[in-house]
């Protein structure tokens, strides 16, 4: 399926949905926006039921910095703010919205007037895209980061090394100068002097579209990034295209790189040209499960069953739905899932692909170490966080580990490896916050272990007791040792 | 509106894909990789080695899900390294060996080396090595019958020629005997990208130049004895040896020294498995040497 080379996996280019036009879908029944799309998040409402809504009308502002307001995806009546409880995130609130089918546009969607910085941030702020991969931080908040740093490169992130999804380079083929132009008005308005395009080495299209359309601009430049998992990540691309290395910890504009998803300026430069805020997410749907594996552009809200039925319904009975692409998607439980402002791909597949049923002891044949973009030894890294030692995760370097999953997906013993990565450094970040800012830091640190498995949570309950004794009076350390020690048994009888 | 999970759904975290390749399919090549050794032992010996070897492999393989299970372990057989290991236990043991010795050794190899220290994965030596020395330093006088080649040697006999060593005409153990098939299988482990070829390169090389500098026939030395089944199956097994190849190197450069001096300065024939054994024990070390530097070795934020 996929060969090895030192630092990634390659993938066959080949991909079922490469070269299909992304199909507008017809509308849904019935839509369900999300109003929470990611931790901590808070939107505030702003229809009512009973209300009329119209295409690109602002249905729900930010109540919090860190997320981008939300927009209506069809025309139609507004049912109610419910909960859905199949969600995987249970109890959130989505908006339902009847549709009717006439997907009348707005008023208020109009190009923005933009003479100034201030306006060109408002206007940005108002359009509600989020930067695709970047787990739905909104577009704005990347630029203001950015602003006043000094940026020596825009790098516009068109690489899409995962099996089936395609989205990306179809993307790209179809608004080849919305890229062009998305990517300019950002330089612009940030005063970054030149622009590099990076696109995977496997979207031949691509290249050549992009290629025409920015042959007479001197400050833009295009790279084919060699095709392998994971090129997409800032730090692997920035290493690919500069040969700089992000320390961990550190954000791309710290070393003077801004990095934008695509398909982010893309939609910037349709917004700007029309007005159009961000309602729709294109999708590739494709897996050995559906009738007609086709990239979809589906309103945001839209059910996955929906979807489904749009690509020809089910072929085989479906037993695994994966939302984003195979290797860093994530599995959902139900057909009611709602299409949100970051996905990339719904996947079907007939068989289950639970590779963490079957975990086996490693041999220690390193194809783990031979795969990992930071040159880390995951094997050394696995067997270090289960006896504890900071001291030889400090030594791995497993603080550089950038959580792709190549390791779980090669290993031969289907080890899940990046859940063991993932405990190791929430060990030395515990370690760090302990040392830095005492126990209260340090046990927010501990709560990613949970998530490591059985050894993860057997470990942090006994782990620490030194901290305790660091901590300072014998009596509060007493206190730490026993109730950890409560959570530990408890967590032992599991 | 209150929507329904589907029980259809299975929800497991990512990746959702995975590598062809698992520890079964390993295993399988590396028995593969002892077929040509196999036939050349039917033809050599007769049918009774091939069926001591296949007995070694079956023995192995149920001692293996015996012990599991009185352990309260999952059943492990399935991944196929016992039958490798049974299999090389065999190669290593004289084509008329009794029954209850390749038993005895089976046993020693896959109860107490390899599951008593925690099964696959955990052993520090190798499993075969070690039940094969068992054997050897236990029933010596049984199984070592004064006409091997290296024995003839040690005794200041005349040898065969290296021709016929190459090719396995001789006498000697089930699977030692023709150099010829271990490195072809060497080869097909390497072609299968399961080894590469500088561990059994260097510990090859190491062995003729260690009894070049000793003033003895390189040639004989490589071919004589298990040093090509330790090159072949030994010096590059992933659990007991190095992580990095540079690591493997060393190694296979420690095996082939030891290999020689075990051969020259003690009265015990063939020193390859003891040269692996010892050298299976400072593995960790070597580990800690030769592991493979990290892109970013800078402190991480907060120290």
């Amino acid at each position: 399926m996929a060969r090895v080379r030192g630092g990634g996996i390659v993938f066959p280019e080949k991909k079922a949905t490469a070269g299909m036009t992304i199909m507008p879908m017809a509308v849904p029944e019935k839509v369900y926006i999300p109003m929470k799309q990611a931790p901590g998040e808070v939107y505030l409402p702003i229809v009512g039921p009973g209300d009329r809504v119209r295409l690109g009308q602002l249905i729900a502002e930010a109540g919090s910095p860190g997320c981008a307001p939300i927009h209506s995806s069809v025309s139609g009546e507004m049912i109610s703010i419910d909960r859905l409880s199949a969600q995987m995130d249970k109890g959130e609130l989505y908006m339902i919205i009847k549709t009717d089918g006439r997907q009348e546009l707005d008023p208020e969607v109009r190009p923005p007037k933009i003479r100034n910085s201030f306006e060109f941030f408002e206007a940005v702020r108002g359009s509600g895209i989020v930067d695709f991969g970047r787990n739905r931080t909104p577009l704005v908040s990347m630029l203001e980061r950015a602003e006043g740093k000094n940026i020596k490169a825009l790098i516009i992130n068109g690489t899409e090394p995962e099996p089936y999804v395609s989205v990306c380079a179809m993307n790209i083929q179809s608004f080849p100068e919305f890229l062009r132009d998305g990517t300019l008005t950002v330089m612009d308005r940030l005063g970054i002097p030149s622009g590099i395009i990076a696109v995977g080495s496997g979207m031949k299209d691509a290249i050549s579209m992009v290629q025409s359309r920015i042959a007479g601009e001197s400050r833009l430049s295009l790279f084919s990034v060699r095709n392998f998992f994971p090129s997409g990540n800032d730090t692997v691309l920035i290493h690919e295209l500069t040969g700089e290395l992000l320390p961990p910890g550190k954000a791309p504009e710290d070393m003077g790189y801004l990095v934008l998803g695509a398909q982010t300026v893309i939609k910037l430069a349709e917004f700007l040209t029309t007005g159009m805020p961000l309602v729709s997410r294109s999708l590739t749907v494709d897996g050995d499960a559906v009738s007609k594996p086709r990239n979809v552009e589906a309103p945001i809200g839209t059910h996955a069953a929906d979807i489904l039925e749009f690509c020809g319904g089910e072929k085989k009975p479906i037993r695994k739905m994966i939302i984003g692409g195979p290797v860093t998607g994530r599995a959902i439980e139900s057909r009611e899932y709602s299409v949100g402002k970051d996905d990339s791909a719904m996947l079907c597949f007939s068989e289950l692909y639970t590779p963490h049923a079957r975990e086996s002891a490693c041999i220690g044949c390193m194809s783990c170490a031979d795969c990992c973009p930071m040159s880390l030894m995951p094997r050394f890294i696995m067997r270090a966080a289960i006896t504890g030692d900071r001291d030889e995760l400090r030594r791995l370097a497993a603080a550089s580990c950038l959580d792709c999953g190549a390791c779980s997906f090669v290993c031969p013993a289907r080890i899940a490896l990046g859940d063991r990565m993932k405990y190791a450094k929430s060990l030395l970040s515990d370690a760090a916050g302990a040392k830095a800012a005492g126990a209260k830091s340090a046990a927010g640190a501990v709560t990613p272990a949970g998530r490591a498995g059985e050894a993860g949570s057997q470990k942090a309950g006994s782990r620490p007791s030194g901290r305790g004794r660091s901590a300072g009076s014998s009596s509060s350390s007493k206190k730490t040792r026993e109730s950890k020690g409560k959570g530990g048994r408890g967590e032992r009888k599991k | 509106m209150r929507g329904k999970n589907d029980p259809m759904l299975a929800v497991s975290p990512a990746p959702h894909i995975h590598a062809s390749r698992d520890t079964a399919s390993i295993m399988l090549r590396v028995l593969a990789a002892t077929v040509p050794a196999q036939l050349f032992a039917l033809i050599h010996f007769g049918i009774a080695s091939l069926a001591l070897i296949a007995a070694s492999a079956v023995l192995c393989m149920s001692m293996e899900a015996v012990t599991r299970r009185v352990l309260h372990r999952a059943q492990t057989a399935r991944d196929l390294s016992a039958a490798v290991t049974g299999v090389l236990i065999a190669f290593c043991l004289p084509p008329d060996v009794p029954v209850w010795m390749l038993a005895a050794a089976d046993f020693f190899a896959i109860v107490i080396v390899k599951q008593l220290f925690g099964g696959l994965g955990n052993n520090f030596v190798n499993p075969a090595a070690a039940g094969v020395l068992a054997l050897h330093v236990s029933y010596s006088g049984l199984l070592f019958k004064g006409d091997s080649p290296l024995e003839l040697w040690n005794n200041n006999m005349d040898v065969p020629s290296a021709l016929e060593m190459f090719t396995g005409l001789t006498t000697g153990n089930a699977g030692e005997v023709s150099a010829l098939c271990l490195a072809l299988a060497a080869a097909y482990l390497a072609a299968c990208g399961i080894t590469d070829l500088a561990a059994p390169l260097a510990y090859a090389a190491s062995v003729a130049v260690s009894a070049f500098f000793m003033g003895f026939d390189p040639v004989f030395h490589t071919l004589a004895g298990g040093v090509m089944l330790a090159a072949a199956f030994m010096v590059c097994d992933p659990v007991t040896t190095p992580a990095t190849r540079k690591g493997r190197v060393i190694f296979s450069i420690g095996c082939g020294i030891l290999t020689m001096i075990i051969r020259v300065y003690s009265p015990y024939p063939d020193g390859v498995l003891f040269a692996v054994m010892l050298m299976n024990i400072v593995t960790p070390y070597i580990d800690r040497w030769t592991g493979i530097k990290p892109l970013w070795t800078g402190k991480e934020d907060g120290r």
